[in-house]
């Protein structure tokens, strides 16, 4: 993997663990984010580009390491995720990095035009602007 | 009428005019449509580009990396970061902002005139209320339509009237808005009357002249006097603009200070006096789906604390924002997303008396601000009221979202509680600052203030101030219509007229084609 898609797979695992599995909503491991980070990392200004970076490596990476893992949050399962998010929410030093990640796993996540459809499943009017597709 | 969108500038261009107004936000676009109104020529220089209501994203990200400074992550400097919300487009923070339609106080207008009684005459009170006739009257404000308001605003209502507080619909700026829940993220069916399509478009009739995504770095002085300024395109060229008759700064109070330090003129408690209304916000759980993200974005305020320093809104923001707002990460936070129809969010407004300042650090704005005891105290009190204000309307249950203390909560005495023992320091609180002021305020004496009562600096000719960081304090209420009535103000001194100027009720505001000089892009 070059290093900018193992950047780009531990900060999608991290948002998937973040979200964690809603019931009536696709799976946010199934959900493309490729053009989302794309558009991050366009415009993001440098201190929220360091920070996820930041947050990704430290529980992406660093974390399950300490928790015992042999590897990162991508190679875990469900469980085992969910397990070291947790932990990160509840850690002094990771809580920080998890609240602000969180933000960013939200925004990433309800930018799938499937999740928005379902989260706004009874729009207004039948000519709600939702049913434009993003540009 | 001419729109010039620097994107496309990718060799120095060159502009001669009366007035250059750098900033196109409610204060800038209303100086240029009172300017263009008395035939002034002006060009309006903004660092943001044009959007139109089919360009707004259609999600919360798209909206914030498009329309927002900093995609909306400026934070202020302190023992506890908050956000700092602007928007960077044609119109400022107007197209993307809740529409909440406020006039100017009038306590708040008597305690700049005890300040300072020199205000009373630059900034009479009769003045103001006939320019804010007319605004309102252009902007279309409105009572919010109960038939668009949706549950949020309309359990707020019952909330109130079982608390016996104060309340009311919120006036807003809109017309034909058929509540969509999207405001904050733009209008996608033009609805709001944000400053873009109203007094910049009356601007641009009457002949001025609107350059976009150009970021101003310098103003030109000579002997003492403005005479233009230069920018930076995002095409790459430079834009540089001769004004004949005064440059006008209405680019907020970060941008308006950072641009006077980054040009050596800091005459004056210049970056000082920062001052905005830091919210917090309880969520709540209802019995009923509530569907946050629908009807009128925030259409309803409890106005009834307003003389502590609190008012109460309604807040309408999309899932992705709500769901961030929820308690916990992973499966903890699954449970709520599945559950989030049943969620919303209600803010709290302060008008908090600490004061905090912009400094330039390696070419750039950074605000330090703290909120005081007082504030805190103001934190905890607004979050008990808005957690009965909830109850009182049938949640089930309320999260103050208070980092390290217990949550949720379902009981009164609980709420009471927290106002009495809950967090002292401003870290344990998730606040966002809106509505900046102050840090170019206005006044007579020089060792005091930065501008003069007449908006013009205190050392420099021809160049003006005339955006929010005039003010000498915070309003405590939405500042978007008193920011267009006090710079409307600044464009009659700037134009020669009297204050009380009253244009004829047949005319528009623009009618005389302003003369504008292009000269040709040197070739390199």
């Amino acid at each position: 993997m070059t290093s900018s898609r193992t950047r780009d797979a531990d900060r999608t695992a991290l948002v998937a663990a973040i979200i964690g599995d809603p019931t009536d909503l696709p799976s946010p491991r199934d959900v493309d984010l490729t053009t989302f980070w794309a558009r991050f990392d366009e415009t993001a200004p440098a201190h929220l580009a360091l920070g996820l970076r930041t947050a990704t490596v430290a529980i992406a990476v660093v974390l399950p390491r300490l928790l015992g893992h042999a590897q990162g949050l991508r190679a875990l399962g469900p469980d085992a995720a969910d397990a070291v998010v947790q932990r990160a929410a509840a850690l002094p030093g990771f809580a920080v990095l998890t609240e602000m990640a969180k933000v960013v796993a939200c925004l990433a996540y309800y930018s799938d035009a499937e999740v928005q459809a379902l989260t706004r499943s009874t729009p207004m009017t039948p000519a709600d602007p939702m049913t434009r597709s993003e540009r | 009428m001419t729109r010039v969108d620097g994107r496309h500038v990718v060799r120095p261009m060159h502009l001669t005019t009366d007035v250059v107004v750098v900033g196109s936000g409610p204060a800038g676009a209303s100086v240029a449509a009172e300017l263009s109104a008395h035939g002034v020529g002006v060009v309006v220089v903004e660092a943001g580009r044009w959007f139109e209501p089919d360009e707004f994203s259609l999600t919360a990200f798209g909206s914030m990396a498009d329309t927002y400074r900093a995609m909306g992550s400026s934070l202020v400097v302190g023992t506890a970061p908050m956000a700092v919300i602007q928007g960077k487009m044609v119109g400022g923070s107007s197209p993307i902002n809740g529409a909440i339609c406020w006039r100017l106080p009038q306590d708040v207008h008597d305690r700049w005139i005890h300040r300072d009684p020199a205000l009373r005459h630059a900034l009479p009170w009769s003045a103001i209320e006939s320019v804010t006739d007319g605004i309102e009257q252009r902007l279309g404000v409105a009572d919010t339509d109960p038939a668009v308001a949706g549950p949020k605003n309309l359990l707020m209502a019952a909330g109130a009237r079982a608390l016996g507080l104060e309340h009311r619909p919120i006036r807003r700026n809109v017309v034909g808005c058929r509540g969509l829940g999207r405001c904050m993220q733009g209008c996608p069916e033009g609805h709001k009357q944000s400053v873009d399509r109203t007094l910049l478009a009356d601007a641009l009739a009457g002949g001025a002249t609107v350059v976009s995504s150009v970021e101003v770095t310098e103003i030109r002085t000579e002997r003492g006097r403005a005479t233009g300024i230069v920018g930076r395109a995002d095409g790459g060229g430079t834009v540089e603009i001769t004004a004949g008759r005064a440059v006008v700064l209405a680019a907020s109070a970060v941008q308006t200070p950072a641009l006077l330090l980054a040009n050596g003129l800091d005459q004056g408690p210049v970056g000082h006096h920062f001052q905005g209304h830091p919210g917090v916000s309880m969520s709540g759980r209802f019995a009923e789906p509530v569907r946050m993200w629908e009807g009128a974005t925030q259409g309803h305020e409890v106005t009834g604390l307003r003389h502590e320093g609190l008012k109460f809104e309604a807040l309408g923001f999309g899932p992705e924002l709500l769901a961030a707002r929820m308690p916990g990460v992973g499966r903890a936070l699954a449970r709520h997303i599945d559950d989030l129809d049943h969620h919303l969010d209600w803010g709290v407004a302060v008008k908090a008396e600490a004061e905090g300042r912009v400094r330039l650090v390696r070419g750039r704005p950074v605000v330090t601000y703290q909120p005081t005891k007082s504030d805190i105290a103001r934190f905890r009190r607004g979050l008990r009221v808005l957690g009965e204000l909830m109850l009182a309307a049938g949640a089930e249950s309320v999260d103050p979202g208070l980092r390290g203390y217990r949550s949720p909560i379902t009981d009164v005495a609980d709420l009471r509680h927290l106002e009495r023992s809950g967090p002292r320091r401003a870290a344990a609180f998730t606040a966002a600052v809106t509505h900046l002021f102050g840090t170019t305020r206005m006044g007579s004496d020089p060792a005091d203030a930065v501008v003069r009562p007449d908006f013009r600096h205190h050392n420099v000719d021809r160049l003006y101030v005339a955006d929010s960081s005039v003010f000498p304090t915070n309003l405590g209420v939405n500042p978007q219509v008193p920011i267009m009535a006090i710079a409307t103000l600044c464009a009659r001194n700037v134009a020669g007229v009297s204050l009380d100027h009253r244009h004829p009720p047949t005319a528009t505001l623009a009618t005389v084609a302003a003369p504008v000089r292009r000269d040709p892009p040197e070739q390199p």
